[in-house]
């Protein structure tokens, strides 16, 4: 290539002319100027450069930017189109195998297939002797189905990380916190309407977060007895965490819940949880007769590990919805 | 006989709730503003809402379930007007043309920030 630059001079010249019929009006495009840019260093130090010196300045200039402009517009949109492609092709591998799978499942209510009458009567049968809970609802989501509800309360945890990842603000992350205090403070900034130490709403929410906290405790650690359980319980415990803030404001709520406290509850919670189980799993699978007892159905300190899991579930859920609504909020915790 | 007189009371009770929260629907859809608006949704949740529960609590067959029904009507008597008044001041912030629909007497929120802040 380097022994001829003419001939490569007029294929480029000719090829980008081809490609690039009628896009002139796309010359201050931005995407195109910043590759130029990026590109113009690399061009300068290759010795090519030189050698391309010799011929007429103007044709260079001319077909460099045309190759370029080729680059910027039509390769990216070849790129883009390429990732749609494949982004359409893998769908469609996904669903079609999804399909075949279901194809291959026994009909819906049909009486002979194990789900539609060993499962259920098993669970009805046997489930207060196997797990210990009366709540047998309970006894399937943190017993037998466990490891679902492990994948639950970790999509919950990811879905508030992703929200972390596109909403955080605050002072240490954001290059726009300036901007976000000066919008802030403005009249015409959504936040300058909310409650601002509303002593109406101060004096109910003083009466009402404890009740409501501690209904959310009693629904948790009552899962296994009545309804109820670790999701339930902890939205509710979110929406006590939630008009806390609405009403005290975040500094105040920062006295005992941070991004940090955050952090550390859930790490602990989603751990103890899939240590726990790893054991009931283990001592399951090895028919090793497991050390955590039953205890009497209907005590509080019964079910095993039932409760301790509701328990991991419980601050799960109480941290993801007081992070989504601080995210959605302020951008910060 | 008293299970007679618990279902009359439970009865009238309820269908006093019921038409509380028809009234409050019909305002709701009848009024043109916002405040007034407000108002009628905010008898439903209140008075409409305390009718029916108090008449559920009446019928309820131990007294715990009362107790738990009226925990609910306490919680829905703090909760809504709060919310309520949360809403109505919102409305009075933001609404710029509410002179032609009532006087407002009450400062603005940006003067009570700014008092406050004095203070502070």
């Amino acid at each position: 290539m380097r022994e001829k630059p003419e001939g490569l001079l007029k294929w480029a010249h000719a090829f980008s002319a081809f490609m690039n019929a009628g896009d002139e009006r796309l010359d201050n495009d931005l995407v195109f100027s910043q590759v130029r840019d990026a590109d113009q260093d690399v061009y300068e130090a290759d010795s090519y450069e030189q050698e391309w010196a010799e011929h007429e300045q103007e044709e260079k200039q001319e077909v460099i930017e045309r190759l370029e402009r080729w680059r910027a517009l039509k390769g990216y949109r070849a790129a883009r189109r390429a990732y749609a492609l494949l982004c359409v092709t893998i769908c469609m591998i996904m669903i079609v195998v999804l399909l075949y799978t279901v194809g291959s499942l026994p009909a819906y209510g049909d009486p002979n297939h194990p789900i539609n009458n060993e499962v259920s009567a098993r669970y009805i049968e046997k489930g207060l002797q196997e797990t210990g809970a009366v709540n047998i609802v309970t006894g399937m989501i943190l017993d037998y189905r466990a490891f679902d509800t492990l994948g639950e309360s970790t999509v919950l945890f990811t879905g508030a990380m992703v929200v972390l990842f596109l909403l955080r603000a605050d002072a240490q992350s954001h290059k726009y916190s300036a901007l976000a205090q000066t919008m802030k403070d403005s009249p015409h900034s959504e936040t300058f309407y909310e409650p601002h130490r509303d002593v109406i709403l101060q004096k109910t929410a003083m009466i009402l977060v404890p009740v409501v906290l501690i209904f959310g405790v009693y629904v948790v650690l009552n899962g296994h007895l009545s309804p109820g359980g670790g999701f339930s319980g902890g939205a509710i415990m979110g929406a006590g965490l939630m008009l806390y803030v609405t009403a005290f404001g975040f500094a105040s709520i920062r006295r005992f819940f941070t991004y940090k406290t955050y952090q550390f509850v859930v790490l602990i919670a989603l751990l103890t949880y899939a240590m726990s189980k790893c054991y009931s799993f283990y001592t399951g699978a090895n028919h090793i007769e497991s050390i955590i007892p039953l205890g009497t159905p209907g005590a509080i300190l019964s079910s095993g590990l039932i409760l301790v899991l509701n328990i991991c579930v419980g601050f799960v859920v109480t941290c993801t919805m007081y992070a989504f609504y601080a995210m959605f909020r302020k951008g910060e915790m | 006989m008293i299970e007679w007189i618990r279902f009359i009371l439970t009865a009238l009770l309820m269908i006093a709730g019921l038409v509380i929260f028809g009234i409050s629907t019909l305002g709701v859809f009848r009024f043109k503003y916002a405040v007034n608006r407000m108002h009628a949704a905010a008898m439903g949740d209140t008075l409409g809402v305390g009718l029916c529960l108090v008449g559920l609590a009446v019928s309820a067959p131990d007294f715990f379930v009362a107790a738990k029904i009226l925990m609910v009507v306490i919680f829905f008597w703090l909760s809504a007007p709060v919310s309520s008044h949360l809403l109505c001041r919102l409305e009075i912030e933001t609404n710029e043309r509410l002179h032609k629909y009532m006087t407002v007497h009450e400062k603005t929120l940006a003067q009570e920030r700014e008092e406050k802040e004095e203070e502070a």
